[in-house]
């Protein structure tokens, strides 16, 4: 399930909870709570018709009370009569007063008779009344037809007899029970309630006409048999189940009762359900539009989350978290631009340190195809001839050098020779290197004179390299004819002579030289040396005389040549291996900080 | 390797350059930069003063024979002074002597620059 539902899920659940428990509880304790004010409300009616029940009753026998006893005392029948007839008028009562003073109230039917006694205290039975009275009348039944038609039929009756009892001296009224019950339905608690009387001859007066809903009679009779002043107790009728409350009258001894079906109970309560079922439904749906609104806010931070981090894991580091900083969503946007910004620092980093080792590879890779193209522009064999020995070494300090070696064996049997030395080091020294090493092939097949030869290559080379670049060289050629190497000296260190005759070795020097490529003009001399058999002749650079040991300390010239000297009887080759052998021990470990270039031509002996 | 360090004192008309240390191809711009300054700033008599350069290999001496050329270009003088045997042997071997002068100390090159002023 995914991680925005089950989110979902949870909040709405939350939500509903946080709403539904309180509303269910709420529910339930109106419920109760509407039970209870019910129940008070039903006893509020009982009380309340009651009282008036009580007053009215209270107000007649008060009346009758004085009817009877103006009548006692003074035997005014007309104004005992007067005052039964207000009652009368105002009850529709139907008093007697009988000749011994006795108030008569005559109840033809059902009705109670009320009347008082000669001591003034009232009476209500029916028995009482039919032993007293002489009115016929037909006894209805069952209990549960119509009492007010019975009522209306006792009445008409008793008007009707009226007249005969007034001849017989008996004067009297008649109350319906109902009088007192007229206001009674202001007191209605529902639709289908009912408020009723039940007499204490076991009558009941009743407000509504259905009475469907009313208990059976003799149920209410033995519920009061127990003389409580007030009772309650559910009933299940066949039209269904109500509460009846009771309570009794105490000057009437009537029984007072309520009657409220259970529905109309329930009436309230799904009234009250009902008014609040639009404000739950209200609320459900502005919190449903809040969490969906909040839902979808999260869904939209984690789709950019997840997405930024499916283009992360792509390799795009370029994918922007547009999530304001205002929540923990906006600040892990925050946190992942900031990563991402490492990432990307780190990336560039890699790659630049991998251009860089790239690039050093490709490098090192050139240098080592360099080297092998310098390489094989260095002499390795040498003339096998029996008149001249050449040997030459070079070993360059770096990759690459800028030394020159070269020779030609020419095709009048001379032997050009070139040592020249490019000033710096690496690819630009290589370069000048050979170009030099060109231009003097080229020049010495146009010309002869090594001094013109030297002009034209200073020319070359002052137009061509740098203005902090220079070569020093010599160039010369050998005549075998006359033993002879004649050469000229730009700028490079002295030559070495060893004279197998004079058994030393001499420095040719030039005071007068200069190095090429530095000045416009070249001024230089050509230098002639006899090589007789046993003498040699050394041209080197300086990188064998300042070829340092581990402290500091130079080959030098003179080191050089001792060693020339030591070691002058040994053929060419073995000649220059010597020297190169001994310079290579002095620096022992060392590294050659120039290159080493060095050739001999030596004269064998015969 | 140790790396040139240059002083500079203006001695009315006179620059006194002072080179310390190695004059290698490393010194190449700065030591350029430097004399193009001092040319640019009127002075157009210069003394380089060697006495305390430990080596020259041969891209300083390349970088020597740039900066005369640059000097003399600029209608300037330069007098090199205090050069140790060594170095000033590897000088006239290139040829730098007859293109620059060279003297044992700073005073004999003031001196110098000051007798040609005269004539």
């Amino acid at each position: 399930m995914p991680l925005k539902l089950k989110f979902g899920l949870f909040v709405s659940f939350i939500i509903l909870f946080s709403l539904l428990i309180p509303t269910v509880l709420f529910l339930i304790q109106s419920r109760t709570l509407f039970e209870k004010t019910s129940h008070q409300r039903m006893d509020n009616v009982l009380l309340q018709v009651k009282t008036n029940v009580n007053l009215q009753v209270r107000s007649v026998l008060q009346t009758l009370k004085a009817a009877a006893t103006s009548y006692q005392q003074a035997h005014d029948m007309e104004n005992s009569l007067l005052s039964l007839q207000k009652v009368n008028a105002q009850f529709k009562t139907f008093f007697t007063l009988n000749k011994q003073g006795q108030i008569q109230l005559l109840l033809p039917y059902d009705g109670e008779m009320m009347g008082l006694n000669l001591a003034g205290e009232p009476y209500f039975t029916i028995p009482f009344f039919e032993q007293q009275t002489h009115i016929t009348y037909r006894r209805a039944s069952p209990i549960y037809s119509s009492p007010s038609i019975m009522i209306t039929t006792a009445l008409e009756m008793a008007t009707r007899e009226k007249r005969s009892l007034s001849q017989r001296g008996v004067l009297g009224v008649i109350i319906p029970v109902t009088s007192f019950f007229q206001n009674a339905t202001k007191y209605q608690m529902s639709d289908n309630s009912v408020i009723f009387v039940l007499s204490r001859a076991g009558f009941i007066y009743r407000t509504a006409s259905d009475h469907s809903l009313i208990t059976g009679h003799q149920v209410l009779v033995d519920l009061m048999a127990d003389k409580r002043s007030s009772l309650k107790k559910e009933f299940s009728t066949p039209a269904g189940k109500s509460i009846v409350s009771l309570v009794r009258e105490p000057l009437s001894g009537w029984i007072i009762g309520l009657e409220v079906p259970f529905e109309d109970l329930g009436q309230h309560y799904q009234s009250l359900y009902r008014s609040m079922l639009p404000w739950i439904l209200l609320s459900l749906f502005i919190v449903s539009g809040i969490s969906f609104i909040f839902i979808r806010h999260l869904n939209i931070s984690i789709q950019k989350l997840v997405e930024g981090g499916r283009q992360i894991n792509e390799g795009n580091l370029d994918v922007p978290f547009d999530l304001p900083v205002h929540d923990e969503f906006g600040l892990i946007a925050h946190h992942f631009t900031a990563i991402i910004k490492s990432l990307k620092k780190g990336q560039e980093n890699l790659e630049s340190a991998y251009r860089q080792v790239t690039s050093h590879q490709l490098m090192k890779r050139d240098m080592s195809v360099a080297h092998q193209i310098q390489q094989a522009m260095i002499p390795t064999q040498y003339p096998q001839r029996p008149d001249i020995e050449i040997a030459g070494v070079y070993e360059p300090a770096r990759e690459v050098g800028g030394d020159v070696l070269d020779y030609t064996e020419n095709q009048d049997g001379t032997i050009s020779i070139l040592i020249a030395d490019v000033s710096g080091k690496g690819i630009p020294a290589a370069l000048v290197m050979a170009q030099t090493k060109i231009i003097f092939r080229v020049f010495a097949s146009e010309m002869d004179s090594v001094v013109d030869i030297m002009a034209k290559a200073n020319a070359y080379l002052y137009q061509n390299l740098r203005k902090n670049t220079f070569v020093t060289a010599i160039y010369g050629k050998y005549y075998p004819d006359i033993k002879k190497f004649c050469y000229c000296n730009a700028g490079h260190n002295p030559a070495y002579f060893y004279s197998q005759q004079r058994g030393q070795i001499t420095e040719i020097s030039d005071e007068e030289s200069q190095c090429l490529g530095a000045w416009s003009t070249f001024e230089g001399q050509e230098l002639a040396v006899k090589i007789e058999p046993g003498d040699s002749l050394l041209l080197y650079t300086d990188g064998a005389t300042e070829a340092k040991n581990i402290n500091g300390e130079m080959f030098e010239e003179i080191r050089l040549k001792k060693t020339f000297k030591k070691y002058h009887h040994l053929a060419a080759p073995q000649l220059i291996e010597k020297i190169k052998e001994t310079i290579e021990l002095f620096i022992e470990n060392e590294v050659l900080y120039d290159d080493l270039t060095m050739i001999i031509i030596k004269s064998p002996l015969t | 390797m140790e790396k040139l360090i240059t002083e500079i004192k203006n001695f009315k008309n006179i620059s006194l350059i002072t080179l310390k240390g190695n004059l290698t191809a490393e010194a190449d711009d700065p030591l350029f930069t430097l004399v193009i300054s001092v040319l640019s700033g009127g002075f157009k008599r210069i003394v380089f003063d060697l006495s305390k350069v430990q080596y020259i290999n041969s891209a300083g001496f390349g970088i020597l024979i740039a900066l005369v050329d640059e000097i003399k270009n600029s209608q300037g003088k330069v007098k090199f002074a205090a050069l140790s045997p060594h170095f000033k042997k590897t000088a006239k071997l290139i040829g730098l002597h007859r293109f620059a002068d060279f003297y044992r100390t700073v005073d004999e090159a003031f001196t110098s620059l000051k007798r040609d002023e005269s004539k």
